[in-house]
């Protein structure tokens, strides 16, 4: 029994965020509570062998995974799959040449919940997920990394670039609505 | 240290990833460079906002109760037996038995099959139930739904009595007519695909 409760105990904490994860990356509710429910008892399985230094992390990972795996298996958002993200050229989306004092940082404060999840959902889930484990949840580089299984420089360059789009999307909207 | 070489340690810089010295040389790139220092704002801004007012999706009421108690569902053939006999005198009783032979000839496989098909048939919010036991209003109601005739079952000798009914698979919801006991118990009856009773 009290490996339940170092299970539960460990990994209850975080449930609000695994939650807050699924829903990011699954787009409907039922959808994000499949997931989890397949979630909690994978992580329920291997609990006992991993031991994880970082319950938190490993949970997020879990998540992650069971996302992308019903996304395959409803064959949802095929393109997606497809496309290798961090194979498109990396010109492609980024902001130069931005003039200093520039009215961006005074958009972007200005942008509201509605415009960011617009924004956010835009995204390739790849980004959209290293930006709200980076700035929603506070993980550290090294902690996404083990999260989205990929290497360390994978996550700076998809986060250097979801910041790009973001800050596009957003500062580019706004123009529009105020012109 | 250039724009290029700065562009590329903005962001760990403001998050906090680079070591004391890059740190040091990024720092002193940005009070100089107006064009850096303004992607450094832009940054910071697109963080604060983002706390600030994006949208947090919290779980619904008793979501997290549910997902972890089924955990505890799933841990107890391990170490309450009965619960496993029930299960399987239960699905035995049901000419239509199938524990998954085809892909588990294990019988610890197949056994641990069924708890989870249980454990999911308890959690799925989506799935459709009939919330009756009168065979009236289910038999209509599973016609043209399934495949196969809805088998009627007596439980009544095991102390159990139905309580809904469940399209997918085929699914009775048990519920124990002795008043101790301190909760439903629910039970599972699977019909796999390769049987032909």
């Amino acid at each position: 029994m009290s490996s339940g409760y170092g299970f539960e105990g460990a990994l209850r904490p975080h449930f609000a965020a695994a939650h807050n994860l699924a829903r990011w990356l699954t787009r409907t509710q039922a959808d994000a509570e499949d997931a989890l429910q397949e979630s909690v008892l994978r992580a329920f399985r291997s609990w006992q062998a991993a031991r994880p230094s970082s319950p938190r992390a490993w949970l997020l990972r879990i998540v992650r995974n069971c996302c992308y795996d019903l996304r395959k298996e409803r064959d949802r958002d095929p393109v997606e799959g497809a496309v290798d993200v961090d194979a498109i050229a990396e010109g492609s989306n980024a902001v130069v040449g931005l003039p200093a004092d520039g009215p961006e940082v005074r958009l972007l404060r200005m942008a509201d919940g509605e415009a960011l999840q617009h924004a956010l959902f835009a995204l390739a889930p790849e980004f959209r997920e290293v930006f709200l484990l980076r700035e929603i949840e506070g993980l550290s580089y090294k902690e996404i990394a083990d999260v989205a299984g990929v290497p360390i420089g994978t996550v700076m360059s998809r986060l250097s670039r979801a910041r790009a789009q973001l800050r596009t999307l957003l500062a580019g909207e706004r123009r529009k609505e105020t012109a | 240290m250039t724009c290029n070489e700065a562009s590329r340690l903005i962001g760990p810089f403001v998050d906090d990833e680079l070591d004391v010295r890059s740190a040091v040389d990024v720092e002193g790139h940005l009070a100089r460079c107006a064009a850096c220092a303004q992607e450094k704002s832009e940054i910071t801004a697109l963080r604060d906002t983002v706390r600030e007012r994006l949208p947090r999706f919290d779980p619904p009421d008793g979501l997290e109760d549910r997902l972890f108690r089924a955990t505890r569902v799933v841990a107890l053939p391990k170490r309450r037996i009965p619960w496993r006999g029930a299960a399987l005198v239960a699905a035995a009783a049901c000419a239509t038995l199938v524990a998954a032979s085809t892909l588990h000839p294990a019988r610890d496989a197949a056994v641990e099959e069924i708890v989870d098909a249980h454990v999911r048939s308890l959690q799925a919010q989506h799935l459709t139930d009939v919330a009756s036991s009168d065979q009236h209003t289910v038999k209509p109601w599973f016609q043209g739904r399934i495949d196969f005739a809805v088998p009627r079952r007596d439980f009544s000798l095991r102390g159990y009595r139905i309580a809904t009914w469940t399209q997918d698979g085929l699914r009775y919801r048990l519920v124990s007519d002795v008043p101790a006991s301190e909760s439903d118990e629910l039970i599972s009856l699977l019909r796999g695909a390769d049987s032909s009773r």
